[in-house]
């Protein structure tokens, strides 16, 4: 018994160490950048994101980085992957608009509806969706448990919760069908109409430019372009917004990608923290 | 017979030479209007003297003598009578009444006066001219319009309108100074005729354009024409007369006098606009007039990294010296150079015309048409500006892109490039997450769902159960009636009959409801059901009989039941279970 607790302490005490020397490291990379030594920061900020856990902070202070050494793209994607955690965070908004008018990027556009739903984070369209659903079963299971007095507010709970619950479902598929979302990194990127350097061109897309994921090809990738054209880009010189995560059949491709961030492990290295992921 | 004709005219001109000789004066009229020459004859009768013609001044009218007449007349075949005319032109310089005095003639030795003539001159010529005598011709500046704005290109005419009856000859080319505009050089006069005012003009017209380069009003002018005129002398005269047409003869224009002239152009004003600042396009250059701009390129069919000539072509009227290239809308994967233009003007002053720019633009990747190129320009006639965009037009670039550039790490062409910089660092971690996995793949969410799960699988297991422990009871008053029933056909008992019929109904309106059986009486099971009066009546008998002979004891008296009261009870019973329940 005793040692066991001791473990416990002991347990915790590394915890409390790793987490003050994780707060420490972090306004290290701060103080980097702000010395102008964006190459040593930018290194830090992505030791910090293979090592996790991530932050929309910290995103967005990799964004900067990226972009102070001349890599709008990256630093793009950067912003988007905070927005993606922190779908409000003003400062990665404002530079994302930005750059976006620096390098004209284009974008994915969709109806108005399925903008304003995908402002609301996939979280709360969740559990929004948990609460109708629950909400309904339990009026349809009171249904016929009490006096028939009761039975029209339970009708009326019940129908009420199954229609929000469609709709937070709805939510939900449109932030499914984004996770196929990846960001132009390179300086600028063709489109081709086929999985050939010789095809033609579909289009040219500029550095943190917008598409979906629909599926790959050896070092090509099928994607949804701009202004609803399709075209095979280099799967190199894209980045998804979100990795790890495996793409809804019919609306990703399928295709699961590999589970680590940065440039060159991209495409090599093996899923070391899958679980997290 | 010759002789003697001759004879006769030599005595008569001896006889002329002896007769009196006289002296008059005349105007040709006596109103006029200023700047309308009028003639002064001096007439010598009986002399032939045509000596030095006498001078005459009077102030206010410009005099000037134009030559002798000289005429001979036979008078009854006898004689011939000699008179020499000095012809003067008149030309009143103002309006009034002028009074030509009397003028001293010596002829033959002997002084003759004429009489004193009066002449009237008003203001306004019968020709319509408004210019006084010296403007025989007038200046004028012409300009399109009163306002303008700065860069605009106006077109200017400077024009010298003189008397069609006067013969004229440009000397100088007029010049004009001003501060606030620029001015192209002045075309060649140009002759036309024009009618001013019902006179007719000759007008020579000189073309010129100017640019205010600022605001305000701008004074143009004045400027003065210089030109050689050859007054006429008179009008001819309409007659038949020998001395008429001795008289046309001498005030034919050709026999005028050159004179130099100098016509003046007042100054005139335009009022000057600043360009708005609202609406200006990016790539506005200050162009202002009406254009019309397309673009070519060539060849159609490059390499990356072949150069395409794009001819981009504004054409119109305006200020032409403030075009500029056009600017390409969207240079991602162009490189350009600077561009050359010329300009072809398409009139004398240079504001009609063309402009080519030739820009030599290289495609960094594969592209699949021209550039897009964009002008903008003001449009002072509608106040507003336009910017013009090239027609899109296909293009096939083939070959492998160049690779993109190696950023450095510190890459300070790029900040400096930037006209706004992106906001600072976030000090704060913040909320930390550990995946973008979405919270409904997770486990503890999944967890969590198992909550309500219990609660609703707990209410319907509650419901379950209450419906076995109801069934069963129902099953068990099923089988209580069963064996009542059965026990009424042999009953025999008044007590035990009524008792048992009494509980069937009871049992009845209880599975009928969710009533307990022996909570049940007459007027309940009669109102759970609808009953004709006289089963209702029936039950109610059942009731009242079962009560009195239970707890009354008035059920003491033989103590058998016949078959017919048993029959009654039994068919009320069956009556009672097939009526339809109320509820």
């Amino acid at each position: 018994m005793e040692t066991r607790d001791r473990k416990i302490a002991v347990t915790l005490f590394a915890l409390f160490l790793a987490v003050r020397g994780h707060a420490a490291d972090f306004e290290k990379a701060n103080d980097l950048y702000d010395a102008g030594r964006f190459v040593e920061a930018k290194q830090l900020y992505e030791q910090f994101v293979d090592a996790g856990p991530w932050s929309a902070n910290l995103f967005y202070n990799l964004g900067n980085a990226d972009y102070r050494i001349g890599s709008p793209g990256r630093a793009m994607l950067d912003y988007e992957r905070a927005l993606a955690i922190a779908p409000e965070h003003p400062e990665a908004l404002a530079n994302l608009k930005l750059l976006r008018e620096q390098t004209h990027a284009s974008t994915l556009t969709g109806p108005f509806f399925e903008s304003a739903m995908l402002r609301v984070r996939e979280d709360m369209w969740t559990l929004l969706s948990a609460l109708a659903a629950w909400t309904a079963a339990i009026c349809l299971a009171l249904l016929f448990t009490r006096t028939p007095r009761a039975r029209a507010g339970l009708w009326f709970g019940a129908i009420a919760g199954l229609g929000v619950a469609a709709i937070s479902v709805f939510g939900i598929s449109l932030h499914t069908r984004d996770r196929a979302l990846a960001v132009v990194t390179a300086k600028e990127v063709e489109a081709h109409l086929a999985p050939a350097e010789s095809a033609g061109l579909a289009g040219v897309l500029p550095a943190g430019s917008r598409v979906r994921v629909l599926s790959e090809r050896g070092p090509w990738t099928y994607c949804q372009l701009p202004e609803g054209r399709r075209g095979w880009v280099a799967s190199g010189a894209i980045e998804r917004v979100r990795p790890g995560i495996t793409p809804v059949p019919g609306v990703g491709g399928g295709v699961t990608p590999p589970r680590t961030f940065g440039d060159a492990r991209f495409r090599t290295r093996a899923p070391a923290r899958g679980a997290r992921l | 017979m010759r002789f003697p004709r001759f004879l006769f005219i030599l005595l008569s001109v001896a006889a002329a030479r002896a007769e009196d000789v006289s002296v008059s004066a005349s105007l040709t009229r006596q109103n006029a209007a200023v700047g309308e020459p009028v003639q002064l004859q001096i007439k010598l009768n009986g002399s032939s003297n045509s000596g030095q013609p006498p001078s005459v001044a009077v102030d206010g009218l410009d005099i000037r003598y134009l030559g002798p007449s000289t005429q001979m007349q036979m008078e009854n075949f006898t004689h011939i009578r000699r008179s020499v005319t000095y012809i003067y032109q008149v030309v009143p310089v103002r309006a009034g009444t002028f009074t030509i005095p009397a003028v001293l003639v010596e002829v033959d030795g002997k002084r003759l006066k004429t009489a004193p003539l009066t002449l009237s001159v008003e203001s306004g010529a019968g020709g319509g001219s408004q210019q006084p005598l010296d403007k025989v011709g007038f200046a004028e500046i012409v300009l399109p319009k009163k306002t303008a704005y700065v860069g605009e290109a106006i077109p200017i005419d400077l024009r010298l309108n003189v008397d069609d009856r006067v013969h004229w000859q440009l000397e100088t080319m007029p010049q004009f100074e001003g501060e606030g505009f620029t001015k192209t050089k002045l075309t060649q006069p140009r002759q036309e005729s024009a009618r001013r005012d019902g006179r007719e003009y000759n007008v020579v017209a000189v073309h010129t354009a100017i640019t205010p380069s600022k605001a305000g009003k701008l004074s143009i002018g004045p400027l003065d024409f210089t030109y050689i005129a050859q007054v006429p002398r008179a009008r001819r005269k309409q007659g038949g007369s020998i001395f008429d047409m001795f008289d046309n003869v001498f005030n034919d224009p050709t026999f005028g006098a050159n004179q130099r002239m100098n016509a003046k152009a007042a100054a005139v004003e335009i009022d000057v606009k600043l360009l708005p600042a609202e609406g200006r396009p990016k790539d506005f250059s200050g162009g202002v007039g009406d254009f019309k701009f397309t673009a070519e390129g060539s060849p159609h069919e490059v390499k990356v990294g072949d150069p395409v000539t794009m001819k981009l072509r504004i054409s119109g009227r305006g200020s032409f010296d403030r075009v500029e290239a056009p600017a390409m809308t969207d240079p991602t994967g162009w490189r350009t150079y600077p561009a050359t233009g010329v300009f072809k003007a398409e009139d004398e002053i240079g504001i009609a015309g063309a402009k080519t720019f030739e820009v030599a633009v290289i495609a960094e990747a594969r592209k699949t048409a021209m550039p897009d190129f964009a002008f903008s320009y003001f449009d002072p006639a509608s106040e507003k500006y336009v910017t013009l965009r090239s027609e899109p037009r296909p293009l096939t670039v083939t070959g492998a892109p160049a690779p993109p550039p190696a950023i450095t790490a510190n890459a300070p062409q790029e900040k400096k490039a930037a006209p706004t910089d992106i906001l600072g660092l976030h000090y704060e971690f913040g909320a930390a997450h550990s995946s973008f996995e979405p919270l409904y793949a997770r486990r503890e969410f999944l967890l969590a769902q198992l909550v309500p799960l219990g609660v609703v699988l707990t209410l319907i297991g509650r419901r379950v159960l209450r419906r076995s422990e109801s069934a069963r009871a129902a099953d068990g008053l099923r089988r209580e009636k069963a064996a009542l029933l059965r026990g009424l056909r042999a009953e025999s008992s008044h007590a035990k009959l009524f008792d048992a019929a009494a509980r069937v109904i009871q049992i009845d309106t209880a599975l009928g409801s969710d009533r307990a059986a022996d909570s049940v009486d007459a007027a309940t099971a009669c109102q759970s059901r609808r009953l004709d009066p006289q089963t209702a009546e029936s039950v109610a008998a059942i009731f009242s009989a079962r009560a009195e002979l239970l707890y009354a004891g008035g059920g003491s008296g033989d103590g058998r039941v016949s078959a017919a009261e048993r029959n009654r009870v039994i068919e009320t019973i069956a009556k009672f279970s097939s009526a339809n329940g109320n509820a």
